[in-house]
């Protein structure tokens, strides 16, 4: 007999055996093309073809990763979730790869000093090429090769600050906003769009940001935080570098709603000028204006916030702050200043309401028409900016609103809704239409008591309260890259008022006192709701009856704002069928760089031609003065006429 | 920020099957919201390899369920011959 011996025949693979062939298999063909691209020429990276190797290198791996997971029988895959963010690098078509060490050879070609390379777009409100002319590409090399160090060296936080401070005098104020862009870069690739999707407002501590920074650095993949922890980590490295003059604001993208911003006041004298950083981009102004430059960044993120523009450099709580596009759209949409608004009322003794009629009025840029029944308000504003400044964001504005107000005397409420669609001149060139709804919501309480009255006069109290609460909803542009975001406002104030007068009524002296408080965000990082006091005012007037029918009147007024003092001087003169007055106020600001310190004179002359019109005239000069800058003077006019038809 | 819908634009006008598209979608929301965006930015960069990429998965998804080396000599063969050519623009 012959003893059966095992056949030789070649045994078939396992399915196992052929999967884990086939992966190594891939990996070797993938790694082929990434090697490939890592030993590529620079300039070969600008050719798209270069992309599409990576994408498909990428995509490959990908693909094999997500036919496994099918394979396992995962049944519940995460949902496609909100996906509304500002994306770093938008503008690339193939931004955002950041898987591993090749890719970024790829987004190197962000990485550029745009600066160096940028063309003046117009009319000097950008000038990055201008910055950086004859700056020498060794003085770059320098730049690059000390932040990188620093940055891989660094074995803690204050260990890298320390480096940043101590060395700082021996770099240029240019090199060292290249150090800046290069560090904005590097944080923009470990954006936590993750954080992001989840709507995660935290403080992400200064070691982990460092320790993203120098995995990114190396080469690697790495998740740091959003835009205000990145921006508040770009600050910090700019105070470190010696950077003076530097702070966050926040504002809106058309791209992807409320966005924050680093901001500095670079060079000096005459070419002190304030320049954003947006992750790595620079964009530098040619102002030292706030207000302009907040146009150009207006310009630059192709929308303009009606209620969430705020800066702080971290030492102080946000403090608002106003472009020009913002304070037209604010107007149009009759949102005022809540004390503003209880100091009439305490004035008048009264819920001041409308008078019912038609109401023109006209500026040079500005035409408003409106139309009251007492309870119903309608209005329509149109503005354009005939002297086509720079600094104006807004080629175009037409608001429509509408406005219902009920109560009484001591009690009002106020509902109100405008549609404004705006035209935004963008810096690429771009004219870009926008819509906005604005819903406003208004209550008032006033009340009087006379608390004296005897044969040497009367004595007044008077107590009040105002709320404002408004939200604004971007409804996006009416074509290309849009967001649709909400921003909202809270105000609130209280106060009171004392006067007394005469027997026979002649003379009455009059003291207020009001006070307003803010709902808003304590800081950029973890954005959590107080109420801020926003101003104290105090006013001590009197109105005298000099002959009948002819009353000379005067006030003078003293306020602390959150952002300031001011005091101011008015004196006016009313007659049966005519006023005149004269103001004079003087604002001291605490933060000069950010809000001027002001001085305005302003003349209003009003006259009645018969019972059913008024025609008001205006003019003012105001001087502004921001902190290290020259006083800028600006003069403006209008009219307006009153027409009661019913 | 990349929208799904951009998404869906670029699978319409491409002409790729309801039911291919469904595949693609499932491949995006596997992934977490960082890399799900830079995966759909590939794809938005490179519509006109909507196809490709689809055929790719729609073979991957096979090969898993049952592996053969037929299909994976066939997958293999794909991917070298698409990085191979795009080396060879490059030189």
């Amino acid at each position: 007999m012959f003893e059966n011996f095992p056949t030789t025949e070649k045994a078939k693979p396992t399915q196992e055996a052929i999967r884990a062939s086939f992966e190594n298999k891939e990996n070797e063909i993938i790694k082929k093309g990434t090697d490939f691209l890592e030993n590529l020429e620079p300039e070969k990276f600008k050719n798209k073809v270069a992309n599409l190797l990576l994408a498909f290198s990428l995509f490959a791996g990908a693909s094999t990763a997500f036919a496994g997971e099918q394979n396992i029988g995962k049944e519940n895959l995460p949902s496609m979730g909100e996906e509304q963010a500002f994306q770093v690098a938008e503008k690339n078509k193939i931004a955002g790869f950041d898987w591993g060490k090749i890719s970024v050879k790829i987004s190197g070609e962000n990485r550029e000093i745009k600066g160096s390379t940028a063309e003046n777009i117009e009319n000097g409100g950008y000038r990055n090429s201008e910055f950086y002319k004859g700056t020498t590409s060794q003085e770059v090399n320098n730049a690059l090769s000390f932040i990188g160090s620093t940055i891989s060296s660094a074995q803690n936080y204050s260990q890298f600050i320390n480096k940043l401070a101590t060395s700082q005098g021996s770099f240029s104020e240019k090199q060292k906003a290249i150090m800046l862009q290069q560090v904005g870069q590097l944080f923009g690739e470990t954006y936590n769009y993750d954080m992001l999707a989840s709507g995660d407002h935290v403080k992400i501590s200064e070691d982990a940001m460092l320790q993203a920074l120098k995995t990114r650095n190396a080469g690697g993949t790495a998740e740091s935080g959003i835009c205000g922890n990145i921006h508040n980590a770009q600050m910090e490295i700019a105070k470190s570098l010696g950077i003076e003059h530097t702070w966050l604001q926040s504002g809106s993208t058309r791209w992807g709603g409320q966005h924050i911003w680093t901001e500095m006041i670079l060079g000096d004298g005459a070419e002190r000028k304030i320049a954003f950083y947006n992750y790595g981009e620079l964009i530098l102004t040619d102002t030292d204006n706030y207000a302009e430059a907040m146009g150009v960044m207006e310009r630059y993120n192709e929308s303009v916030s009606i209620f969430n523009n705020y800066a702080s450099n971290g030492d102080w709580m946000l403090q608002p702050v106003e472009s020009s596009a913002q304070k037209v759209m604010k107007s149009a949409a009759g949102i005022e200043e809540s004390t503003d608004i209880l100091k009439h009322n305490l004035e008048e003794g009264k819920i001041m309401r409308v008078e019912r009629g038609i109401d023109v009025s006209i500026s040079p840029e500005t035409k408003e028409l409106e139309i009251n029944t007492g309870t119903i308000g309608l209005s329509v504003t149109n503005y354009k900016n005939i002297y086509n400044d720079p600094y104006q964001s807004l080629n175009e504005m037409t608001a429509v609103g509408g406005n219902i107000s009920f109560g009484n005397e001591k009690f009002g409420a106020k509902v109100g809704a405008t549609i404004l669609n705006t035209d935004i001149n963008a810096l690429s060139g771009e004219s870009v239409v926008m819509n906005t709804i604005v819903g406003m919501l208004e209550a008032n309480y006033v009340d009087e008591q006379n608390i004296i009255k005897g044969e040497y006069g009367e004595l007044t109290g008077r107590v009040g309260a105002n709320i404002i609460a408004a939200v604004s909803q971007q409804i996006g542009s009416t074509e290309g890259p849009k967001a649709s975001y909400t921003e909202g406002m809270g105000e609130g104030s209280t106060g009171g008022t004392l006067s007394f007068v005469n027997p026979d009524k002649t003379n009455e002296i009059f003291i207020s006192a009001t006070a307003g408080a803010r709902a808003q965000t304590n800081n950029f990082e973890e954005q959590d709701l107080v109420f801020k006091k926003t101003a104290e005012n105090f006013v001590v007037g009197a109105k005298v009856k000099v002959f009948e029918g002819k009353v000379i009147n005067m006030e003078l007024g003293k306020s602390n704002f959150d952002w300031g003092k001011s005091s101011s001087l008015k004196v006016g003169f009313e007659g049966e069928n005519f006023n005149v007055s004269a103001e004079h106020r003087k604002e001291k600001s605490d933060y000069g760089m950010l809000v001027p310190s002001s001085e305005k004179n302003e003349m209003n002359v009003s006259y009645k031609a018969g019972p059913k019109m008024k025609i008001s005239f205006f003019g003012a000069k105001t001087t502004n003065k921001y902190q290290g800058g020259q006083d800028e003077s600006v003069i403006s006019a209008g009219a307006k006429l009153e027409v009661l038809v019913w | 920020m990349k929208d799904y819908s951009q998404i869906e634009e670029v699978l319409n006008k491409q002409n790729i099957p309801h039911s291919d598209q469904e595949i693609i979608k499932n491949f995006f929301a596997s992934f977490s919201f960082t890399k799900r965006q830079q995966l759909m930015g590939i794809l938005l960069g490179f519509p006109e390899k909507a196809g490709l990429f689809v055929g790719l998965l729609k073979k991957k998804i096979e090969f898993e369920k049952n592996p053969t080396e037929a299909l994976s000599a066939e997958i293999l063969e794909i991917e070298e011959r698409e990085i191979r050519n795009l080396m060879s623009e490059l030189k």
